[in-house]
């Protein structure tokens, strides 16, 4: 535990460093405040325009994007600079660098992203901390196995953001099971409501489904960890 | 001084290791045992010395044959990788930090006890200030390789690979960190020291692995492999106006063993004494009124001396 804490440490100080980074999602986090600002002075709080926006923009769009942008970087970095061997010659067991990785990146994504979401979803009325802290967990999760699997990592997640949770989600109900999002909004708004993605799962599914995605890409990055070939 | 070998229990065993990269044999069928002290992994470029580090310290998996440290798989066991350290051959470093930032990620990482008084130990050690405010990508390439090392050596190591770690210091840094290597080794601990520069490897100590094409060409003590080396005849290119006269003179002396003339201008003289032949070339050109234009070893690189190793030639 105090060897994930220490990855934690240094993954913290890692990705706070980088000035752009951290720049973009607090645009993108003002953004989604300013436009719930203006959307609840021209229709008010509560409805069902408002709680699409928050789906769209939060749950579609900047989460995944900003977790990508965060959760990837954060071992891909590392293999992609060659420095990984600093950390993996180590003592430190996959799952206590797969934990201090994920838990870093997902602090970073919960103060930048799913606060101004929050504040967002009080703006309009729809209670957004929970879909969103969910949305975060399972994105950081799946993108830190993509940076230590894949070459490009940030390419193949803005792919999968676009091919996956975009244009397959939106096929058909059907479909749309296999998205993050479709859970996460059913946490935000009943069945029924149109929010531009199916929703209407149940309670039970709507968390067990965002972890268990969550849970597969931790798995998968503490196998990744454990078989990598570090140069 | 400890030798490495067969004599104390060997820590670090390699058993028909082999590593491959598509079609590409990086490392082939190498095996050795080795105990405490000081051993040099000498090869060229692109002889496999760092593929062969690289999976000695778990970082690679063999394609084939076994790795062991101490009776463990170093690659499976993470605990044992609290006995084993590496000084990669890259220079990347995590450059936002302070040097007393990176030997402490290095010592918490480990677990290491006392651990403050560990890293200003270590990157004493190396000849750095501990107190040094500057981030580590504004080091100088010597720097950097000491600030590797000090992460290293911090969480003393039963086991120390480095790979290539003399490149960039000035030959003060490198007479401290050669006495350095020595005083680990003789401390009872194993220290794997990479290189491709002979007469470094003389210094690095008696016990040698030779590396060559992916291969283990020779084991064993510097001396003999020196002494193989020293006893091959020498050959030399030389440009001149006279090659013919030059060339009698040579014989005449007894300073060429071997004399092959390349008309109008050249000729390649073989040796036996190449220490001597540089004494006399010059005199015996001016008494035999032939101008020299150009005197160039041709076998003094590391691949030739590798390639009279395997096939005498």
């Amino acid at each position: 535990m105090r060897r994930a804490l220490v990855i934690f440490g240094f993954m913290m100080q890692k990705l706070l460093r980088g000035w752009g980074r951290i720049a973009i999602l607090v645009a993108l986090g003002g953004l989604g405040i300013l436009i719930s600002a203006l959307m609840r002075a021209n229709i008010g709080p509560g409805t069902e325009d408002g709680a699409a926006f928050l789906v769209w923009y939060g749950l579609s769009i900047i989460l995944p994007l900003g977790s990508l942008l965060v959760s990837s970087e954060a071992l891909g970095d590392l293999r992609e600079e060659r420095t990984l061997v600093y950390l993996w010659l180590r003592p430190v067991r996959s799952w206590e660098a797969t934990g201090g990785a994920a838990a870093a990146a997902f602090v970073v994504v919960f103060v930048f992203l799913v606060v101004p979401l929050t504040v967002a979803g009080l703006i309009l009325d729809w209670p957004m901390v929970g879909p969103a802290a969910l949305a975060a967990l399972a994105y950081v999760c799946i993108f830190l196995a993509f940076g230590l699997i894949l070459s490009r990592p940030l390419l193949m997640g803005l792919l999968g953001i676009l091919v996956w949770e975009n244009v397959v989600g939106s096929l058909s109900a059907g479909t749309a099971r296999l998205t993050i999002r479709s859970y996460v909004a059913s946490l935000l708004v009943d069945g029924g409501t149109d929010v531009g993605t199916p929703v209407g799962r149940s309670f039970a599914a709507s968390i067990a489904v965002p972890l268990a995605v969550a849970a597969a890409g931790l798995a998968l990055t503490a196998w990744r960890w454990r078989r990598a070939e570090v140069a | 001084m400890s030798t490495p070998g067969a004599t104390a229990g060997p820590i670090i065993e390699a058993a028909g290791v082999s590593k491959r990269f598509g079609d590409l044999v990086a490392v082939s069928d190498v095996s050795f045992r080795l105990g405490p002290g000081v051993t040099a992994l000498l090869g060229p470029n692109g002889a496999g010395k760092s593929t062969m580090l690289r999976m000695l310290s778990g970082l690679a998996a063999p394609s084939d044959g076994t790795v062991r440290i101490g009776g463990s798989d170093p690659r499976d066991d993470a605990e044992l990788r609290r006995r084993i350290s590496l000084v990669p051959q890259q220079e990347a470093l995590f450059e936002h930090m302070r040097v007393r930032e990176f030997v402490r990620l290095a010592a918490d990482l480990t677990g290491i006890e006392d651990a403050g008084a560990a890293v200003e130990r270590a990157i004493g050690t190396v000849g750095l200030d501990p107190a040094d405010k500057r981030r580590l990508n504004t080091y100088s390439k010597g720097m950097r390789q000491r600030a590797k090392v000090a992460a290293a050596i911090v969480t003393a190591p039963d086991v120390l690979f480095l790979d290539e770690p003399l490149t960039g210091l000035d030959p003060h840094q490198r007479n401290l960190m050669i006495d350095m290597f020595h005083r680990i080794g003789s401390s009872g601990r194993c220290v794997i020291v990479s290189s491709h520069v002979l007469d470094e490897v003389q210094r690095l100590g008696s016990h040698v692995l030779v590396m060559g094409k992916g291969r283990l060409l020779a084991e064993g003590d510097f001396r003999r492999i020196r002494e193989l080396m020293d006893d091959r005849p020498s050959r030399f290119r030389i440009l001149t106006d006279s090659p013919r006269a030059l060339a009698a003179g040579l014989v005449a002396e007894g300073l060429a063993v071997a004399v092959e003339i390349h008309e109008p201008a050249g000729l390649t003289v073989a040796t036996a004494s190449a220490g001597r032949f540089a004494l006399a070339i010059a005199p015996l050109a001016r008494d035999r009124e032939a101008a020299l234009h150009e005197l160039r070893p041709l076998d003094a690189d590391l691949e030739s001396v590798f390639r009279y190793l395997v096939e005498g030639t």
